[in-house]
């Protein structure tokens, strides 16, 4: 389901995708809910916690881990294919930093 | 009085105009004549005049008249010819008279009318074309030939007769292509719940895959099963499906240099492509529309195909 090495790869169907829709959702939401309280107890240094830099960055990682969406981030990559998953991370990157232009 | 103040106005610019003073004289009863061009030269202080109007007597000879004196003398001429050519003369205002008026404001109202008429026609024959002409003059769409969700060849013969609104898309899209062949289908029961058009079906969806790699026949009949019953779901080899595509003005890409197996995703433009029974196109519709508003405008297309006189297969 994450990834397919044959040449004939089944698409996921209906179920199959809102089942994938709905974990992405869920883990995109904690992320969300988790960035003000990381960056509250920072030293002022604005983090932004999401898909793309919770890959990149360890930091990010371990605060990930500590505020319990860890377990949300694997269901999620699970579910959801590969070209999916790097798709979806890709879009909210950018939403979030659309976001951050226009609260400017 | 018209007459006479257009007369009045010439005889001014006559007058007043230095080249003409030199050509043309009035004498004492405000006769204009013409002032014999050979003599000019000569003795242009001579008033050596001839008639503008001809030179016929009472008798019907020719009257010639010779001024042998200098300094403003005339001969005057025969008395019952001066008041015939007199009465004539009267008769002509400056350089125009009755007929030569009466002639040019026919012609003129003539012309008037004449191109007034062939203006007219001119509009009226633009606007008829402009009624006429199909909606869409676009040059999207064309003949094509694909596979169907039952492994039958089909042709875009095959679809005549009924309103198509045609999707391209993959079968590995994340979530674009299901929304929008969601939305299709509700346009789908929308359209052919509204128009009661013998057995109910006006349009026909139709998602044609620009993935076939990928996308085979199986792959595409066992997507379709999420959607619409009456969905017709195309796909082909890789020359039919970009013939169909570069046909639709549809923008598609792979990524480049990819492994086999590995997973892609493919970047395509994203539109309705509404097709008339006569395989004609219409209308497309983007993305940012929702289910209600793509409906009304295929309605409001459906009502004005049917009003020229198209004709839905039942």
């Amino acid at each position: 389901m994450s990834s397919s090495t044959s040449t004939q790869s089944i698409p996921p169907l209906r179920s199959q995708r809102n089942l994938c829709w709905k974990l992405r959702d869920d883990y995109f939401e904690c992320l969300e809910n988790i960035t003000p309280l990381i960056n509250n107890s920072n030293n002022g240094d604005k983090l932004i916690i999401d898909p793309i830099s919770v890959q990149n960055d360890e930091k990010i990682q371990e605060l990930v881990k500590r505020f319990n969406c860890w377990k949300k981030k694997e269901e999620y990559e699970k579910s959801c294919m590969t070209s999916w998953v790097e798709y979806f991370n890709k879009r909210r990157h950018l939403e979030l930093k659309q976001r951050e232009l226009l609260n400017k | 009085m018209l007459i006479k103040k257009i007369g009045n106005l010439s005889s001014l610019i006559i007058t007043k105009s230095p080249i003409i003073i030199n050509l043309v004289h009035r004498n004492q009863n405000n006769q204009y004549y013409l002032r014999n061009i050979r003599t000019l030269s000569n003795n242009s202080s001579h008033s050596f005049n001839s008639r503008i109007r001809n030179n016929k007597n009472a008798n019907g000879g020719k009257v010639r008249y010779n001024n042998t004196s200098s300094q403003g003398q005339q001969q005057t001429p025969p008395k019952n010819v001066k008041i015939e050519e007199t009465i004539r003369d009267r008769y002509a205002v400056g350089p125009a008279t009755w007929k030569s008026l009466l002639l040019f404001l026919v012609t003129g109202a003539g012309l008037f009318f004449y191109f007034k008429h062939e203006k007219k026609k001119i509009l009226e024959k633009r606007k008829e074309e402009l009624a006429n002409k199909s909606v869409g003059k676009a040059k999207i769409g064309g003949p094509f030939e694909l596979i169907n969700q039952d492994g039958k060849l089909v042709t875009d013969k095959d679809f005549l007769g009924k309103f198509l609104l045609v999707y391209f898309g993959f079968t590995h899209c994340p979530d674009i292509c299901p929304e929008e062949l969601d939305k299709m289908s509700k346009v789908t029961d929308i359209i052919n719940n509204n128009e009661q058009i013998g057995s109910g079906k006006v349009i026909i969806p139709i998602f044609i895959s620009c993935d076939p790699e990928r996308d085979s026949v199986e792959v595409v009949r066992k997507y379709l099963e999420d959607f619409h019953k009456d969905m017709v779901g195309l796909t082909g080899s890789h020359e039919q499906v970009s013939k169909v595509a570069k046909s639709y003005r549809v923008y598609y890409s792979k990524p480049p240099k990819l492994q086999p197996g590995e997973e892609y995703l493919v970047d395509h433009s994203i539109f309705f492509y509404l097709m008339n029974p006569d395989g004609e196109f219409v209308d497309a519709f983007g993305k940012n529309l929702d289910a209600e508003q793509i409906s009304s405008s295929i309605d409001k297309h459906v009502q004005d195909f049917l009003k020229k006189g198209g004709v839905i297969k039942t």
